[in-house]
């Protein structure tokens, strides 16, 4: 029955590895993406915490973070 | 509600857009023989200066009842149901490869009604469904 | 739910909304897989092989669907020069080129079992192959064109290229002999396929949504950090 399952008729050469293949790709892309993601979330934290001290800097710097209208044209 | 200069490159960009449609359009008519994957019986009997020496594809229906094997080869007939083409082949035969189904021959014309292939391909339609259904459709066309 | 996408929204997206769809994601999937690989029966000619479809099918509709939006998109960008959009559509390139991939491999895994052959040049064949260029050839100009205006500008017009290539792969199986079949889902018909099959297909085709809404979010926070520590870098 086990066997009979994994056998697919005899196509399950073709459809394991395609199933497999669908798979893997999914879970690389999404660790890559991730990783990607939780590295510029790190750097931007560290640049917001970096001027934390000097609250005259953090004005501006917020400034810089939210002068970004979406309608601005570049 | 669009800018001066949006409007501009709107409509530049509509231009370049149908410019490039076209050209693909032209391209793809003159480059249709070498685009479709395999001809018809009807588009052999009907075509002119035809190649016999050169590897073709040709594509159908397998015939009802045309299917006969001998030791090593097999002969069938593609139709379209309005020409055939008489089909001599030996080796691999695709599991889906049985009358009534498609099936693409790859290969050289002998003459305008047989073919040499060398490889076979099946077709398969659109349709998909159970064993079951088509055991109780075939049931109620009876 | 949209305003989200805003590039202001997008940076106090939280982990919590990821983390939701991703056991959305999972749950799908697994009754996805359950269906396709289990429930679902074999089909009357093609017998099991036809399960290779819930992988196949919804990659290539969302690997059109993806390039649909990616060259719409760089059409306004183009137009309106909207900052927004370009960083949208570079962030959905990456999971429509790999849906991409997924479609071409698992579709050669399945024409060996019913057509008889890994490949053939066929026009839809061949039209995918195109695609997956245009996806290649957009990610790349992001990549190594180091200025954003100049990627932005190069990117958009390979993309609105690419959007002829669009109608091609969808009608190719209608204007040319193609060994590919035609589809079996259209708007103007009954799709051909038995509703014990659709089934499958359908939950696939959400799990693979609800992945591609993940990838997405994910990218697009990246990008948009990364787009404004440059302002940032610059502005200093």
């Amino acid at each position: 029955m086990n066997l009979d399952f994994l056998n697919l008729g005899g196509y399950g050469q073709f459809v394991w590895p395609a199933f497999i293949f669908t798979f893997v790709s999914c879970i690389v892309l999404y660790v890559k993406t991730r990783n990607e993601l939780l590295k510029q979330e790190k750097i931007f934290s560290k640049e917001f915490n970096k001027k934390q001290s000097a609250k005259i800097e953090i004005a501006k710097h917020k400034e810089v973070l939210s002068a970004s209208p979406i309608h601005q044209t570049y | 509600m669009l800018g001066k200069n949006a409007k501009k490159r709107a409509i530049l960009l509509t231009l370049l857009l149908l410019l490039s449609a076209v050209t693909i359009f032209l391209i793809f008519k003159s480059l249709e023989e070498n685009i479709v994957y395999f001809f018809t019986p009807s588009e052999i009997y009907n075509k002119q200066n035809i190649s016999f020496n050169k590897t073709i594809r040709v594509g159908g229906l397998v015939k009802e009842n045309s299917i006969s094997k001998e030791q090593n080869s097999v002969k069938f007939i593609i139709t379209d149901f309005k020409n055939e083409i008489i089909v001599s082949y030996s080796g691999l035969i695709p599991n889906l490869f049985s009358e009534g189904k498609g099936v693409i021959a790859e290969g050289e014309l002998k003459d305008k009604k047989y073919f040499i292939a060398e490889k076979i391909l099946a077709k398969h339609d659109e349709n998909y469904m159970p064993p079951e259904v088509t055991k109780a459709l075939e049931k109620s066309n009876k | 739910m949209f305003k989200n996408f805003f590039p202001n929204k997008i940076l106090s997206l939280s982990n919590n909304l990821l983390n939701s769809l991703l056991v959305y994601l999972i749950l799908v999937m697994f009754l996805g897989l359950i269906y396709s690989l289990y429930i679902s029966p074999p089909d009357y000619i093609q017998g099991d092989s036809v399960r290779i479809m819930y992988v196949h099918v919804p990659s290539s509709f969302i690997s059109l669907a993806c390039f649909g939006i990616i060259g719409i998109a760089s059409i306004l960008n183009l137009v309106f020069k909207i900052k927004f959009i370009p960083l949208m559509s570079k962030s959905l390139a990456p999971v429509g080129c790999t849906f991409t991939l997924i479609s071409i491999v698992t579709g050669s895994l399945w024409g060996k079992p019913t057509w008889g052959t890994w490949w053939a040049w066929d026009a839809r064949l061949t039209s995918m192959v195109i695609l997956l260029l245009f996806y290649f050839g957009y990610i790349f100009v992001w990549k190594f064109v180091s200025s954003f205006n100049k990627a932005n500008k190069i990117s958009s017009i390979i993309a609105i290229i690419g959007l002829l290539n669009l109608p091609v792969i969808k009608y190719s199986v209608d204007w040319w002999n193609t060994l590919h079949q035609p589809s079996s889902i259209t708007l103007t018909s009954a799709p051909t396929i038995h509703y014990s099959m659709l089934i499958p297909l359908i939950i696939m085709l959400a799990g693979m949504i609800i992945y591609l809404l993940i990838i997405f979010l994910m990218k697009y926070k990246t990008e948009t950090i990364k787009f404004k520590m440059n302002k940032i870098k610059n502005k200093k």
